[in-house]
């Protein structure tokens, strides 16, 4: 069971482009500087987070990327979900009973189900405006010139 | 992010054989069928599970699988553990050289707290609580069931 590193690393890029300042576009360069991942990754992410409407890239000299709605209205759950495809550990969960023939009367179904509630609860109640701000009061406790 | 087919076939079958083991052991070729899953894949499986401790094999003309212990004490937590791998829903890059800032942070804010509260739940589950909802839902004794 597990998030795939591109769940992962959408969080980490989100989270990247918000720390650089939301007024400004900012290129894929800039977030891999942040990140350590690769050009060439970041923009297959930034693929599927535009697709989910959570990115807005504008192209020429000036373009590159921004939040594609305001940071408190989008969940680490909106992101991770974008990236993944789904959060739910198996197809039942969150698919219609169609997806199974023994959907009604599967034994192992209610343990998935609660997997899926316990994920999704608490990746939907966290926001990227809220993940900001942590980060940025970490980074000013961490940093000892603050301090001085 | 999905189960593999391991664990999810191997905790059906395991809630099956808690079900139907009451009054002794179960053949697999029984859950394989009730299931509807492979022999060939509950073979693998199952002798995953025994090696982990979680089932016994009784041999003979008669002979199956059984719990190796109460299934209010088999928790579900150490049924994936055992067929998964682990129960942790990310791979945690630990090398430090991989280590940004951001990374250290959504770590410690999300990954790790998010895959410790799986963990909980899965532990707080048992066999016995899935074999008695199962029960609750068809409203019916098991043996009437078959």
């Amino acid at each position: 069971m597990r998030i795939s590193t591109r769940g992962v690393y959408a969080l980490e890029a989100m989270l990247a482009l918000g720390s650089l300042g939301t007024d400004e576009r900012v290129s894929i360069r800039q977030i891999s500087e942040q990140t350590g991942l690769s050009d060439s990754y970041l923009e297959q992410i930034f693929a599927l987070l535009k697709k989910a409407g959570l990115l807005t890239s504008t192209r020429g000299n000036r373009g590159g990327y921004f939040l594609g709605r305001p940071p408190a209205q989008i969940t680490v759950g909106d992101i991770v979900r974008a990236a993944e495809g789904s959060l739910s550990p198996v197809a039942c969960t969150n698919d219609d009973a169609l997806s199974c023939e023994r959907y009604n009367n599967c034994l192992s179904r209610p343990v998935w189900s609660v997997m899926e509630k316990e994920i999704s609860g608490f990746v939907d109640q966290i926001n990227l405006a809220d993940l900001n701000a942590d980060f940025k009061a970490e980074g000013k406790d961490n940093n000892p010139e603050f301090f001085i | 992010m999905k189960l593999s087919t391991k664990s999810r076939y191997g905790l059906r079958a395991l809630i099956d054989l808690a079900i139907f083991s009451q009054n002794g052991q179960v053949a697999l070729h029984q859950i394989a069928q009730r299931q509807n899953l492979s022999i060939k894949y509950l073979e693998q499986d199952f002798a995953t599970l025994r090696k982990a401790g979680l089932v016994r094999s009784i041999k003979g003309a008669q002979g199956g699988y059984v719990l190796s212990r109460p299934a209010d004490q088999i928790r579900v937590g150490d049924i994936i553990r055992v067929l998964e791998g682990d129960l942790s829903l990310v791979d945690l890059d630990d090398n430090p050289e991989h280590q940004t800032e951001i990374r250290r942070f959504l770590n410690a804010k999300i990954w790790l707290p998010l895959s410790q509260r799986i963990e909980e739940k899965m532990n707080a589950l048992t066999l016995a609580d899935l074999a008695a909802h199962h029960q609750n839902e068809i409203g019916q004794d098991p043996m009437y069931y078959i």
